[in-house]
């Protein structure tokens, strides 16, 4: 197994085990690891050499990166809204980010997910940084990581996949966390 | 050009037995006004098309280019039916989500908003309902389903739905628990208890089954056809609207501006599953306006011209610029509210219509080619003294119709 794959494989682990401990509590953020998980599970594919799956493994990468990111930010900054505590509500918004995402990115707009990633992980931290959330901040700070590492791709002196699908795993473990504070403090 | 035109011919010819085999039996037959509403709405529907699905099915070519896995062959059986239960399994939750999400139900209530069910009801369709679907076909084409492909089990799947819009057609036994039917279906359309968000399928009623939406057709409860909150209108354009602007409004009553997004996201009923109203079938009154015969008559023949002017749009529609073929789309969109404002006797429709006719017959003096169409001289002329006496006709009408005097008090 490639270290890509590898580490797909602990990102892929990493959202099953959100998925199985948030999706009935906080479906927004449950089905936001379900998507990221998706995207993991077919890269563990792509990376020990099932090549057919390229194509369905940047699908799902594009979409986690339109809507997945957005759900954790709304989880995260509105904790009670219908998006987050209802799974009609989570597949609704996940549905309208991943349309508008897919639309403007083979449109041309190719940023598009870039841009909404970046925006969701800057809602993140600010609000675990007004929130003290220690643990909040380190998974934002994991997710900001994870994202410079992806942008710097093949110019990075180490090897950026393997920081982006750890950063992830980091991030998802962490913010999960950090929103049982916050239900907690509530 | 459309294959929906291709049957459009077998649409209108079937209607006519259907209303035959109606008034054989002693049923109650198509409603005029009600019918032409609904054939003006697959109208717009069909124009809109043109722009919308220009758009929606680049987006599936160019996610299909990008990201798809492998392409299906198209020279084998097996991977068009696969195609088909794919397609009509993503249908069901497209469907069910047009019930279910406020912003998709403002563009699917039209095909609802007839109070009768007929083969007319199956042509009233959206014109805005594929800005919204199309991203949940996109896994098919993730999954390498060719785009026409797509196209052709789609149409495969529409062309389905359009016998199951009658009243004629009794239970079918043990297809019923396979396939969409026509008694299935009419619990869909209806607005009884027992039938809001039921029966969602295209094709295969199985999803329903698997889901949790089924529900079969009452002997001891005639289905009420409509939606609780009537259109009241024959306007068309005011059809595909009506629910928008609820939504606007309610937007715009919300406070935070994440109120005002969940107004659209939410469903219909709210996200707490407000309790609906309890449906009283014998306390329902159906809009029935009293639309004097002669003006049913000018509506249909009106309604002929304008399909022909549909098939010819959609014929010429590909060699037109962008501003042609919106003005033509703009043509035919006014001719549609204009009838459909006669119909209900709209205190606006008499200066429209005779506002729409002079400017058709000024159009074709002016403009020796209709849309590429070289019209002869003499077809011109004759054209200009059928709309000339369109117009004297919509005047006279107009001045002995009840609902309209209101607008011509001198005559």
């Amino acid at each position: 197994m490639t270290a890509n794959a590898a580490s797909d494989l602990v990102l892929g682990l990493a959202c099953g085990w959100v998925v199985a401990t948030r999706i009935g509590r906080q479906p927004g953020f449950g089905l936001a690891a379900l998507l990221i998980g998706i995207a993991a599970a077919l890269g563990v594919l792509r990376y020990t050499g099932v090549d057919v799956v390229s194509g369905a493994h940047r699908f799902a990468s594009l979409t986690s990166a339109c809507a997945a990111f957005l759900l954790i930010a709304w989880a995260l900054r509105w904790p009670d809204d219908p998006i987050v505590i209802t799974m009609a509500g989570a597949v609704r918004a996940a549905m309208l980010a991943a349309g508008v995402g897919i639309g403007a990115t083979v449109l041309g707009l190719s940023a598009w997910g870039a841009a909404i990633s970046v925006s969701a992980a800057l809602l993140i931290s600010v609000t675990m940084v007004q929130r003290r959330n220690g643990v909040g901040v380190a998974g934002a700070a994991a997710l900001v990581i994870a994202m410079a590492a992806s942008a710097l791709g093949k110019a990075a002196p180490f090897n950026a996949i393997v920081v982006l699908h750890v950063g992830l795993a980091a991030a998802l473990l962490l913010l999960a966390r950090a929103s049982d504070h916050r239900s907690a403090s509530r | 050009m459309s294959p929906i035109l291709y049957a459009f011919p077998v649409f209108l010819a079937s209607m006519g037995v259907e209303a035959w085999l109606l008034r054989r039996r002693g049923l109650p037959g198509y409603d005029i006004p009600d019918a032409l509403t609904s054939l003006h709405a697959g109208i717009l529907s069909q124009v809109a098309g043109v722009f919308v699905k220009l758009l929606t099915f680049t987006l599936y070519v160019l996610v299909y280019q990008k990201f798809a896995v492998t392409a299906w062959p198209t020279d084998k059986a097996l991977p068009w039916v696969l195609a088909l239960l794919a397609y009509d399994f993503i249908y069901y939750w497209a469907h069910r989500f047009g019930h279910e999400v406020g912003i998709m139900w403002a563009a699917h209530i039209v095909h609802h908003s007839s109070e009768h069910f007929n083969l007319s009801t199956a042509l009233r369709q959206s014109s805005s309902g594929g800005l919204f679907g199309w991203v949940f076909y996109l896994p098919l084409a993730v999954m390498g389903v060719p785009p026409m492909m797509l196209a052709i089990v789609g149409l495969i799947d529409l062309l389905y739905q359009y016998w199951v819009h009658t009243e004629l057609i009794g239970k079918l036994g043990w297809l019923e628990k396979i396939l969409v039917t026509p008694s299935n279906h009419r619990v869909h359309h209806g607005q009884n208890d027992y039938c809001i968000d039921t029966n969602y399928g295209g094709i295969f009623i199985i999803w329903d089954r698997i889901f949790g939406t089924y529900a079969d057709e009452r002997d001891d409860e005639k289905v009420v056809y409509g939606v609780r909150s009537p259109l009241r209108s024959y306007n068309p354009l005011w059809a595909n609207l009506q629910h928008y602007a609820v939504l606007i409004d309610q937007a715009a009553a919300s406070k935070g501006w994440r109120e005002k997004l969940q107004v659209w996201l939410a469903p219909p009923g709210g996200w707490h599953h407000e309790r609906v109203q309890p449906f009283d079938p014998a306390g329902f009154v159906r809009f029935e306006p009293p639309t004097p015969p002669d003006i049913k008559r000018y509506a249909v023949v009106h309604y002929v011209v304008l399909a022909l002017m549909l098939v010819h749009f959609l014929m010429v529609q590909a060699g037109l610029d962008t501003g042609s073929r919106l003005v033509y789309a703009a043509i035919i969109l006014a001719s549609a509210v204009t009838v459909g404002g006669l119909l209900e006797g709209a205190r606006w429709a008499l200066a429209a219509e005779a506002t729409r006719l002079v400017a058709t017959i000024s159009a074709i003096f002016l403009w020796p080619v209709w849309f590429t169409l070289a019209t002869p001289m003499v077809a011109r002329v004759a054209m200009v003294i059928g709309l000339g006496y369109c117009l004297w006709w919509a005047v006279r009408l107009m001045r002995t119709s009840p609902a309209t005097a209101a607008v011509a008090p001198a005559e």
